[in-house]
This record gives C-alpha cells, sequence and structure tokens, in this order.
C-alpha cells in the first residue's frame, strides 16, 4: 500500500463514514445524490467464495453419464441414481449432476441462475497451493513479483476522490491475497459485536485528537517523529472505531435490514449472512471475500459419506440461505466460487485424490446466464488427460475473472490489468 | 474555502520546521531512545541497569554477542524434536513417523507440518522475549525479513528450523557475503523461490516449434506467443534470479536488466534440493545447468572444469554481494529498521560507507548506525509504529508476563497480520508505519492488550510480582503503572482518561481494598497497552 493511499484514506474516512450508507439516521443529513460519494444507489457487488485446498471438480459437478468415471474412481465415485444405499446425483442435464450434497442449489440451477465452469484453471502448471492460490488470487500465473490481488486492481483502479471504507470488505481478520495490495480495504476481525463494541467504547476516549498543543506528560510539547507517530496512531485508532462502529450498526444495528432465510451455523454461513446484510443496507459493497478451507482431501473424501459431502452440504446451503436472504438483491449481485486447481481424476488409495490441474467453478446470481456447465470434462481415458493424470484445463480462470468485472461492474480490464493474457474467446458466462 | 484552509496550515507547518531546530534528547531520553530500538522493549528496571552501565558500554557489549549467555533460553528448547536437525535427519524423522502410522500417512504429513512450525515460531517468540542477546534478537528480525521465506510452502515447512538457526542466526552479525551464500544453498530458499526445479529453458526454434504448433491447432497469434513463453517458463525459472538482484542486494530495477535477471537465471540452473543425502538438503544437479557462456552487468562470468554451476553462482553472488547498491541497498534498510521509516541519508551514507570498508561486517554496520550522532536526533524518538510482533512481544516485556505456551504467543502475532515466517511475498513485511495501518486491525491489538492485562488468554498472563506491592494512593498507584508500561512518557489525553478511569473507581469506593487496587491496576494496564503511545517505539 502506497503511503499516498493510506494518508487519503485516513484523512477521508471520517466524512465518508457518515457520508456513504444508507443509514437513516444520517440520511437526514445527507443529500440525496449529492452527499453520498462513492456509494453509487443499488450498485452491484461481486463475492467470491475461495475453497482452500484444491476442490475435487469431478465430485463437485458429476459427469455421471462417462463410464471411465466411475471405473477410475471405483470407491468415491457418486452414483448416477439414488440407490437405497446412497444418494444419486442431482442431474442437470443429460451428461452432468451435482453432488448430492448440493441439492440446495438445485432451484437456483432451475431458475437459471446459476451456472457450472469445468476445466477451467490455470495455464501454470504448479501443483503446489501456495504457488496456485497465489498466481489464481494476483491473477498472475508464474509472476511472483505481483502483489496487489485481483479485485484490489480493481478497487485502485476504479477509485473515486471519496473513499467510501464499505466499496470491500473480508470476513476474516486477514485480508485473502485477491483483496490485498494499494488499495485500503476494511479486514473484520473475528468477533463478536458485543466484543467489538466494548473495545470500541474503551477505546473511544483514549483515540481522540483533541486539537490544541499535543502534551507528553514527562516531554512537554511534543515534536518532531513522536508527534507525527502518536497522530499517526490515533489516527488508526479512530479510523478503526468509526469503521468497526459504521460496520456493526449496518450489520447488527437497530435498521439493519432483516435476515430472510436460516442460515447454517458454520463459519461460512456467519459470514454471508453479514455480507448479505451489507449489500441489502445499499452501503456500496463492490466486493467481498470470504474463504472455506478443508478441501485438500487426499484422504477420506468418500463420496456421499466422507469429507467432502460435509464440505458441499455447508456450501450448498450457505450459498442458498444467501441467495434466499438477498431476494431481489440477488439481481444484482454475482457469487463466484473458485479454487486453486483440480484433483486427480482417479482415486488414490486412501478414498481420495491428489493434487491436480483443471476444476470447477461456480456462478451464481440474477446477472448469470445460468442453466448451463460451460466446457467439458470430455472423455477422462488416461491418454486425453493432462500429464495422464489430470483435468486439463481449457479455460483460463482470468476469463471467468473478466467477464465477472465486467459483468459487475461494468469493468474493462485495461491492458496489462492480467499481466501476459492474451485474451480467450468469450464465454459467455452472463447475460449482456 | 477547504483548500484555502489547506494551504494555510501547510505554510505555517512548513514555516515552523524551517525555524525551529528541535532540542536535543536528555540523558534519559536516550537510554529509552536505545532500549525501544535495539530491544524488543524494555522490561521494568532495565531502564534502571542500562543508565547505569552506561549507554556507549550496554551497546558495546550487545555488540559482542557471543559473549551474552543465553543458555537459560536454549535450555527451554530440550524437548524439540525438529530444531537442530538437518533437513536431512527431518526427512527420516518423518519417514520414521510414516512407518510407524501406517495407513495414516497424511495425517502424519500434517503433524509434522503442525510440529515443524509450531517449533520454529516458538523459538523465535521464546528468544525475541527472553534472550539478553536483545539487539541481536531484533536484528534476527530484520534478516529473517529481508531473507523471507514462507514455512506454508511445500518443503519450506520443514526446512524453516534449519534455516533459522544455521543461516539466519548464523550469520546476521556476521559477514554479508556468506550470509547471502548460505540463503542461496539453503533448500528454503531455493524452494521459496522455485529454483530447485529451475533448468536448462528450451532452445530457440524449440520454443518456435511449439508456437508454431499452437497455430497450428487454431490459436491466435497473440495465444501461441503465451504458449511459448508459459513453456517457456517451464523450463527456466526465474524468480531467485530476479529477487536476489531485486530483493536481497542491489534494489529495485537498481544496475540490472532484465536481460541480467534472465542469465542469472541460466547461472543458477543445477542449484537444487536432495533430501535423501546427509548435509543441509543442497543439491547440485549438473544435468539441469545450462552451459552457455554468460555475463552479468556486462562482465563475463568465469567458468570451472567442473560444477560449472556452483562456480557461476558464487562467483554472482559474490560480486552482487560486494556492488555499492548492495550496501547502499542495506544500509537504507537497516536505517529504517532501526532509525526512522525515512531514513536519514547522513546515517544511511555513513552505514553504507562501512559496509564497503569493512568487507559487509554486519556488526559493524549496525555499530555505525547506532553511534551516529544523528541517531539521537529528537525527530527519531518514538517515530516509528510497532509491528506487530513487536507490539505483543515488548507487551510481554513490559508486564513482565509469564508465558507457558508460546504457541500462544506465536498465534496472536500472527492473527495482527504477521505470523512468522509467513509473509506470502519474497519482499518480505514493509517495514513502514503505513504498511501496518491496516482498517480494522486496531481492534485486535486492543483485544490482545486487555486479555493480557487481566490474564484472560490461556498460556500467558501477567506475574503477581508485576502487581504486588501497589501504593495505596490510587494516583501513585496509576503512576507506577504508567512508569512500568510506558517509561517514555504518555500524552496528556491518555493520562487524562486514565485519571477519569481511577476517579470513578474511587467514588465507586473500588479502590479500597487491596484486591480493587489490583483490578484497578488491571484496567490501567490494559488501557495503556492499547494506547497510541504504546503503539509507538
Amino acid at each position: 500500500m502506497t503511503q499516498n493511499d493510506r494518508r487519503q484514506f485516513l484523512s477521508t474516512t471520517g466524512a465518508s463514514v457518515l457520508g456513504a450508507c444508507a443509514l437513516p439516521g444520517v440520511r437526514v443529513f445527507a443529500q440525496p445524490n449529492a452527499a453520498t460519494p462513492g456509494a453509487k444507489a443499488k450498485n452491484n457487488t461481486l463475492v467470491v467464495i475461495y475453497l482452500r485446498g484444491g476442490a475435487d471438480a469431478l465430485n463437485v459437478v458429476v459427469p455421471y453419464s462417462n463410464p471411465t468415471y466411475y471405473t477410475v474412481r471405483p470407491t468415491i465415485a457418486i452414483q448416477p441414481e439414488d440407490t437405497d444405499d446412497e444418494r444419486g446425483v442431482i442431474k442437470l442435464n443429460e451428461n452432468y449432476g451435482f453432488h448430492p450434497a448440493l441439492s440446495a442449489l438445485k432451484p437456483y440451477w432451475d431458475s437459471k441462475q446459476l451456472s457450472a465452469i469445468v476445466n477451467v484453471g490455470s495455464p501454470h502448471p504448479t501443483r503446489s497451493h501456495f504457488d496456485a492460490q497465489d498466481f489464481m488470487e494476483y491473477a498472475a500465473p508464474g509472476d511472483r513479483s505481483m502483489t496487489n490481488g485481483w479485485l484490489n486492481r480493481y478497487l485502485a483502479e476504479t477509485r473515486s476522490q471519496d473513499y467510501n471504507p464499505m466499496r470491500a470488505v473480508a470476513m476474516q481478520g486477514l485480508l485473502p491475497r485477491a483483496l490485498r495490495g494499494k488499495y485500503p480495504v476494511l479486514a473484520v476481525p473475528r468477533m463478536s459485536s458485543g466484543e467489538s463494541e466494548g473495545l470500541l467504547d474503551l477505546f473511544d476516549d483514549v483515540y481522540k485528537n483533541r486539537g490544541g498543543v499535543e502534551k507528553d506528560v514527562m516531554e512537554g510539547e511534543l515534536s518532531g517523529g513522536a508527534k507525527a507517530g502518536r497522530k499517526g496512531a490515533v489516527d488508526v485508532g479512530r479510523h478503526t472505531i468509526e469503521t468497526l462502529r459504521h460496520f456493526w450498526e449496518i450489520v447488527e444495528g437497530e435498521d439493519a435490514p432483516p435476515t430472510q432465510a436460516r442460515y447454517p451455523r458454520s463459519g461460512l454461513g456467519r459470514r454471508l449472512k453479514m455480507i448479505a446484510t451489507l449489500i441489502k443496507s445499499d452501503c456500496g459493497l463492490e466486493c467481498a471475500a470470504v474463504d472455506k478451507g478443508g478441501w485438500d482431501t487426499h484422504q477420506g473424501q468418500g463420496s456421499v459419506d466422507g469429507s467432502i459431502n460435509r464440505l458441499l452440504g455447508d456450501l450448498g446451503s450457505c450459498m442458498a440461505a444467501f441467495a434466499k436472504d438477498l431476494g431481489n438483491h440477488l439481481d444484482r449481485t454475482t457469487v463466484l466460487v473458485m479454487t486453486e486447481f483440480g484433483r486427480t481424476v482417479a482415486e488414490n488409495g486412501n478414498r481420495g485424490t491428489d493434487h491436480g490441474r483443471g476444476s470447477c467453478m461456480l456462478a451464481m446470481g440474477g446477472k448469470v446466464d445460468g442453466g448451463r456447465v460451460v466446457g467439458d470434462y470430455g472423455s477422462l481415458e488416461r491418454k486425453d488427460l493432462q500429464d495422464r493424470r489430470d483435468l486439463r484445463v481449457e479455460i483460463d480462470f482470468r476469463t471467468v475473472f473478466g467477464e465477472a468485472l465486467a459483468s459487475a461492474h461494468g469493468f474493462t480490464a485495461p491492458k496489462g490489468f492480467f499481466p501476459i493474457f492474451a485474451g480467450r474467446d468469450p464465454l459467455g458466462l452472463f447475460k449482456s | 474555502m477547504r483548500v484555502l484552509f489547506i494551504g494555510v496550515a501547510t505554510l505555517t507547518l512548513l514555516a515552523g520546521a524551517a525555524a525551529q531546530e528541535l532540542r536535543p534528547l536528555t540523558e534519559d531520553e536516550k537510554v529509552l531512545h536505545i532500549l525501544s530500538r535495539l530491544t524488543f522493549g524494555p522490561t521494568p528496571g532495565q531502564f534502571g541497569k542500562v543508565k547505569n552501565m552506561g549507554l556507549d558500554a550496554w551497546i558495546d557489549q550487545q555488540l559482542d554477542v557471543k559473549n551474552i549467555d543465553v543458555s537459560a533460553v536454549e535450555k527451554r528448547f530440550n524437548d524439540y524434536v525438529l530444531l537442530g536437525t538437518t533437513p536431512f535427519e527431518q526427512a527420516q524423522i518423518y519417514k520414521k513417523m510414516q512407518e510407524d502410522a501406517g495407513d495414516d500417512q497424511m495425517q502424519n504429513l500434517g503433524a509434522f507440518r503442525r510440529r515443524a512450525r509450531s517449533e520454529i515460531r516458538n523459538y523465535v517468540v521464546e528468544f525475541a522475549m527472553n534472550s539478553d542477546a536483545q539487539l541481536f534478537e531484533v536484528l534476527t528480525d530484520f534478516w529473517r525479513n529481508h531473507f523471507a521465506v514462507d514455512i506454508a510452502k511445500d518443503s519450506v515447512g520443514y526446512t524453516t528450523t534449519h534455516y533459522e538457526i544455521h543461516v539466519i542466526r548464523e550469520f546476521c552479525m556476521g559477514r554479508f557475503t556468506p550470509f547471502l551464500k548460505a540463503t542461496a544453498k539453503h533448500p528454503a530458499m531455493m524452494v521459496f523461490l522455485d529454483n530447485h526445479i529451475s533448468r536448462r529453458p528450451p532452445s530457440k526454434s524449440e520454443l518456435k516449434q511449439i508456437e508454431n504448433r499452437a497455430r497450428r491447432s487454431g490459436s491466435t497469434k497473440a495465444q501461441a506467443k503465451e504458449a511459448a513463453a508459459v513453456a517457456k517458463q517451464r523450463g527456466l525459472n526465474e524468480n531467485y534470479a530476479r529477487e536476489l538482484m531485486e530483493l536481497h542486494t542491489l534494489g529495485v530495477d537498481n544496475g540490472y536488466s532484465q536481460e541480467d535477471v534472465e542469465v542469472v537465471a541460466r547461472a543458477f540452473t543445477g542449484w537444487s534440493t536432495n533430501f535423501s543425502k546427509e548435509g543441509n538438503g543442497f543439491a547440485y544437479k549438473d544435468a539441469m545447468h545450462d552451459p552457455s557462456r554468460k555475463a552479468v552487468m556486462g562482465r563475463s562470468i568465469p567458468r570451472g572444469r567442473r560444477e560449472t554451476g556452483v562456480i557461476e553462482g558464487e562467483t554472482i553472488i559474490k560480486r552482487l554481494a560486494a556492488h555499492k547498491n548492495t550496501a547502499n541497498f542495506i544500509a537504507t534498510k537497516l536505517v529504517q529498521y532501526l532509525v526512522n521509516d525515512e531514513a536519514p541519508p547522513k546515517i544511511v551514507q555513513a552505514a553504507a560507507k562501512t559496509f564497503r570498508s569493512k568487507k559487509g561486517d554486519l556488526t559493524e554496520v549496525v555499530r555505525t548506525i547506532v553511534k551516529h550522532p544523528e541517531f539521537y536526533k529528537r525527530e527519531h524518538f518514538k517515530a516509528k509504529f510497532k509491528n506487530p510482533l513487536e507490539f505483543v512481544i515488548s507487551a510481554l516485556r513490559a508486564t513482565e508476563a509469564d508465558v507457558s505456551e508460546p504457541r500462544v504467543i506465536a498465534n496472536a502475532v500472527a492473527r495482527l497480520g504477521m505470523p512468522i515466517y509467513g509473509c506470502e511475498d519474497p519482499t518480505g513485511w514493509e517495514d513502514s508505519a503505513e504498511a501496518w495501518r491496516d482498517p480494522g486491525v486496531m481492534a485486535l491489538r486492543w483485544r490482545f492488550a486487555l486479555n493480557l492485562a487481566r490474564g484472560r488468554e490461556q498460556g500467558m498472563k501477567i506475574g503477581e510480582r508485576f502487581y504486588y506491592q501497589l501504593p495505596e494512593d490510587p494516583l501513585d498507584l496509576m503512576d507506577s503503572m504508567i512508569r512500568k508500561v510506558v517509561p517514555q512518557g504518555l500524552g496528556s489525553n491518555t493520562y487524562a482518561v486514565l485519571e477519569r478511569v481511577v476517579f470513578k473507581r474511587v467514588q465507586e469506593g473500588l479502590a479500597e481494598t487491596e484486591r480493587g487496587r489490583k483490578e484497578l491496576a488491571k484496567t490501567i494496564v490494559g488501557i495503556l497497552l492499547g494506547s497510541p503511545e504504546f503503539q509507538q517505539q
């Protein structure tokens, strides 16, 4: 983060925090169309859910019509039909079906607000979680010199004079790489609103610039670095207090829009619920990111009984609750579910799968041209696979990122936004 | 109106700065300044000790690190399995764990990773808190960050314990050239920056073939070129070469070209890893080496008869380490770290000069910086914002906290955004106040402050001796806590807030008993640790 960005953000915080959001108590003072800089009314939001660990595409979007799938996965394949013992796939078309744990998402498929993208991934051959996540979140495969995340680059490219701290949030104490970089993004620390408010109240008086001469009990009048340093520390504390109060006011205050769905009691559910509230409150949220870990299923992945069943169950019901909660606001919301790579086509000796290449993504929202599986796994015969073991990467993840930014924010990536990327034929993931 | 106001304010500021030379630090302030920069924060009583000993004598003692006894801290790690072992031995330990575990291999890999990670993090935290060689600890943190590796990446997780002890701690007060060489020949660095897989790139004709093949299968011209670029990446990997020059020695775009990066990358092909042979895991693999003749920054690189790649790489390391831009770059970063985010040029020049004349002797460079007359200028006093590690460790030192679980401390530092050996970018953490002033983050510092003061976090506790024999008078009690925790002085606003807290307790009749006073002391300490003053050093 450059110093200028930070300074601008600290110095404009006070004003923008009050101006940006549609808090009824504040709206009285705000002139419509004039005094709400930085926050377009009813703007669109792009929500990224990152599945950390490399999700197994073939058991999320199941190619149930392909006999090879059943040959290479004798114990972990998802059956084409329900049997007495276990549930079968949720059929999406004549070739593909969702893992049954994703049943909550089927209505959104049927209403064409949900698509799946398969054989998607990075051109870089790495099978390291670290590098693959790095390259994907910076949208710069193979380029380790990039230090601004793709969403952060978008925010920086489209900044306006007035800083709105609610343009982007990460619902975790540390920003995911996609949001890290020059543009200051709020990371909401993981604590209850009660604890948070207690802390903010306690330190409210301590973090005040009283104006006038800044004095030190021992030193007398402050000077030099101590003066600037103290002011810097007070400013960041002040900013923390105001922004977090503002955040909790939107999310849990008296005028917080009511939650219209039952979320699972999971980390993802809790976070998506808060993001939905932010979207509904029209506070100018443009990007949000949440992580869901646990997808590195080397063993005990299972079919409808193992870890992936549990993970997908949570993912599906959280996303469905999110969509329901948003109601009409889903029309201006795009959810992208992604992961760093797929897994081996064949299962390993531990009822699991190992690091692979091509994977899948999900896109949900009113702007999605939905009800489609974009891409095709192809034959799954060894000879047709990447390195005779993995799904090929046919769709570059940057094409998806580009189309998502264009659809949600009318943003056309300038040259160099995605380094050394020549671009691909459009996928048409979203309605034009 | 607003523009005018800002203009006037700026003019006033400039006029003020020009007119007024800040008064020098008092002797006491000098001691506090030194303690806040050359240690992870003073412990109560340390001020008196250093003052009695004399500032210069104390600094000299700290610079003579070999004669500081740290065996008491060392002893705490007797039962750590992986510390002190080589990557080869670690591979053996892991193999045995796998055999013992039978089927449950992946679970074991996870356990092994966690073990390695927690051992090294605990080690760093314990030494930072308790070692008497405080300047050494402060410098290890600088160099750990300069030669950053991320424990989360692949095998770096297992080799970092060895890297910390046998590279960072071994060389950080020694000479720069062998230090740089030791990082280059360590598997932690090789793997982190992908050099272990870097090999002779495909030839131009091979690349052309790839491009043509792509064209034939229907790609556009740009896409075909990209396919060739990707194929090129798969052979030669420039990561290490680039960071070697950009981050470890010369500084970004400072005297080398993109072509140099590529040639240096070719020179280092073959510098790789092998964990199945005795040793630290470094292995030179000649078959991967690019045999072409090379010149870097306009000078040709001599070749040997055998192990050409080792000779080429070592030659480049020596030349880069001796380059004047390296002296300037290292000097600037060290001065930023020890003095001020805006490195004062005179100290930088002096430090760079020492770097060159003393052949990269890092102890002498530090001596030049801390003994420079400008080091004590008032404009540097309390001018630096503590990074998360400095904040957490200084809080524990200021309160003489008992830590039974160093893991808890390492986790706290990670939650505040600075996991030890966990910076994903090879740049390391940016050393500036701006970089740490993230929206939202102060709330976590406040929580840590209160939890520590009130003994609410498992594994760390302020001992009874800290709250022992509290003054009867509540205001005296407050002053004594301030002297202990923020000896460098408190702002009038924070002081007034504390006074109000004390008066309220007195009014409510809650400061009369020993127990009540202890509760009051805890509240005061919590506020002090969370105050803006405590964030600065």
